[in-house]
């Protein structure tokens, strides 16, 4: 019997040879598991919303009954951070929701258009320290709490035998920018301020890039986790994402690659119409994570060799469909999209209500057992 | 001379109302601004600078179809729209303009998220039809009392959450029960649906994006 760490290791391999376009013994599988872990362990959903470490526990609960799992996105979550990744504040069970709800992203104006030259002139890591504290209510002492359960849940998840995936959350200028002015509010920005809100854009990625190579430093992560949802290619005309999205993808993730640090690009909604440009990013050094909006049959044609793709089983199948059917969608994914280059993986995070036999589905038809 | 002097100003007045569709397509919200202003100096009544925005909304509405535009500029447009309408006075968005048909919309209770209800709206309205909006976390019994009240042909249900799909499921054979599917198609979208969401919770149809419910409504309606 492999001891964990043996594990550990047979396990980061083989996700390792996927992401450098390699060929693994088998078809990587692994999972982004968050709220589903509270459902699977039957466990209080407020407690898990509020408890960067409960949940790290949960998860690792639920992880040790499928050990055909290669990895997870995350040891831990914690939803209060999660929303302020987008400026935005979020509603938690046992506070403003019902006991069993999942957390929800509140979508209203919290980033004033005088926040725009608040952040010219003291710079975005100010910025967002004093937004955080005085708007979200996430002070210190919350910061602190957010990195003691990441360093704890990483130690634990190492000693469980399971690799993390990501260990550092950047994201582009937009993302937190449309999630604090609203997305309408952000939209028309765009048109009627466009050189302040470039400006402002520049000031926070050269912030963000600091900042993440700082951690990636300290933590030395196997990938920076770069989620992107508001700026995909059905979001903007090609003139704004050319100017508002693209250059500050390309600029973040050579900053985060030039380290050796892969980049899991978890981009939400649809990006079809610029796949093509993801060859401009670096080969064998970046995983497009797709949340099955994107064209996965499109993504393997044009970036086959070129970046490894992660995804892409649809979250109505997981929560509805028949393991049979999962089964066979996944067989299908691993032999069109796979071998070499391929993840197999929920789109995005595990469903909530993800039918336990699916999610084995999905693992046996990537394991074999 | 007498019919050259009475040509003028109904010519002039035909360049201005072309100005006004170009400016409302080409998303220049100065020159908008400055033509409406014109125009009511000019003692043009509002319903018809409203009926000019509203050809100009139908470009705008094309060019999205024809993916000259995206959602981006749908914001604007309806942005741009909307400060018209208030500077002629009052809301005049939907009320008066003459409409296609009459949409209901609103993200499925239990679910807060609203920018796909949000995208579906705009791109409903740009294309001519009467939106009732009801916002996020809608009820069911708040979809019943919007089908009796406004009487839509179309009803849209949207969510983000894996977890709304009972709800959706619910709230459809509600509106059933009720006796109102009869003369109502019920369309489902947002970022987890597919057609296995659609056929689970007795949708007619699901709608991957915001110009298939638009497609979907035009032909329910026999609009080319």
């Amino acid at each position: 019997m492999k001891s964990s760490q043996e594990l550990y290791q047979e396990r980061l391999n083989r996700i390792t040879q996927a992401v450098t376009l390699g060929t693994p013994d088998r078809v990587p599988v692994m999972a982004w598991i968050d709220a589903w872990a509270a459902t699977y362990t039957k466990g209080s959903m407020a407690k898990f919303s509020h408890s960067g470490l409960h949940s790290n526990k949960l998860i690792l609960q639920t992880v040790k009954d499928f050990p055909e799992l290669d990895m997870i996105e995350v040891g831990a979550i914690v939803p209060n951070w999660v929303a302020a990744s987008t400026l935005s504040k979020v509603k938690l069970a046992g506070d403003e929701l019902p006991e069993g709800s999942l957390w929800q992203v509140v979508e209203e104006e919290n980033l004033k258009e005088e926040d725009y030259d608040r952040i010219l002139k003291v710079g975005w890591k100010r910025f967002k320290q004093d937004y955080y504290k005085q708007r979200l209510g996430l002070g210190g002492y919350q910061k602190l709490q957010l990195i003691l359960a990441g360093i704890i849940a990483g130690k634990r998840c190492r000693k469980a035998g399971i690799p993390e995936y990501s260990g550092v959350f950047p994201n582009i200028p937009l993302d937190p920018l449309a999630g604090g002015r609203g997305m309408a509010m952000f939209m028309t920005d765009l048109f009627r301020m466009p050189d302040k809100v470039k400006e402002v854009m520049d000031v926070m990625v050269a912030d963000t890039i600091e900042e993440t190579l700082g951690v990636i430093k300290q933590a030395k992560p196997f990938s920076a986790f770069l989620g992107v949802a508001r700026g995909s290619s059905n979001f903007l005309s090609p003139r704004l994402w050319n100017k508002f999205v693209w250059p500050y993808v390309v600029q973040t993730v050579n900053a985060i690659t030039a380290t050796g640090t892969f980049v899991n690009l978890h981009f939400d909604g649809d990006w079809n119409r610029d796949i093509e440009r993801f060859k401009e990013l670096p080969k064998g050094m970046c995983v497009f994570a797709s949340d099955s909006v994107t064209d996965v049959y499109q993504l393997k044609q044009h970036l086959d060799g070129h970046m490894c793709i992660k995804g892409d089983v649809p979250p109505a199948l997981l929560a509805l469909g028949k393991p049979e059917d999962v089964y066979n969608h996944c067989t299908r994914l691993i032999r069109d999209i796979g071998p070499k280059g391929f993840i197999l993986a929920p789109g995005c995070t595990t469903p909530y209500n993800t039918r336990v036999e699916n999610f084995r589905a999905m693992i046996a038809a990537a394991s074999g057992k | 001379m007498p019919l050259f002097t009475f040509a003028t100003p109904h010519l002039k007045g035909i360049e201005m109302s072309q100005t006004l569709i170009n400016a409302m397509a080409d998303l220049e919200e100065s020159a908008l601004v400055k033509e409406v202003k014109h125009l009511q100096e000019q003692g043009v009544p509002a319903l018809e600078i409203i009926q000019k925005l509203q050809e100009g909304m139908n470009i705008v509405g094309k060019r999205y179809e024809e993916k000259e535009y995206y959602l981006s500029e749908l914001i604007m447009s309806a942005e741009i729209f909307k400060e018209a309408a208030a500077a002629i006075g009052g809301d005049l968005s939907a009320g008066e303009a003459p409409s296609h048909a009459t949409f209901v919309m609103g993200t499925i209770y239990g679910d807060i998220h609203d920018i796909g209800k949000n995208i579906v709206t705009t791109v409903m309205s740009c294309n001519g039809f009467k939106v009732i909006d009801l916002g996020v976390d809608v009820p069911t019994a708040d979809y019943i009392k919007a089908i009796q009240e406004h009487k839509p042909q179309v009803v849209g249900i949207s969510c983000l959450l894996t977890t709304a799909f009972d709800g959706m499921k619910e709230c459809i054979a509600s509106i059933e029960a009720a006796g109102l599917r009869k003369d109502l198609k019920i369309l489902i979208g947002g970022g987890p649906c597919d057609q296995t969401t659609a056929d689970y919770v007795g949708a007619d149809a699901y709608c991957k994006t915001a110009q298939d419910a638009v497609e979907f409504s035009k032909k329910l309606m026999g609009i080319q």
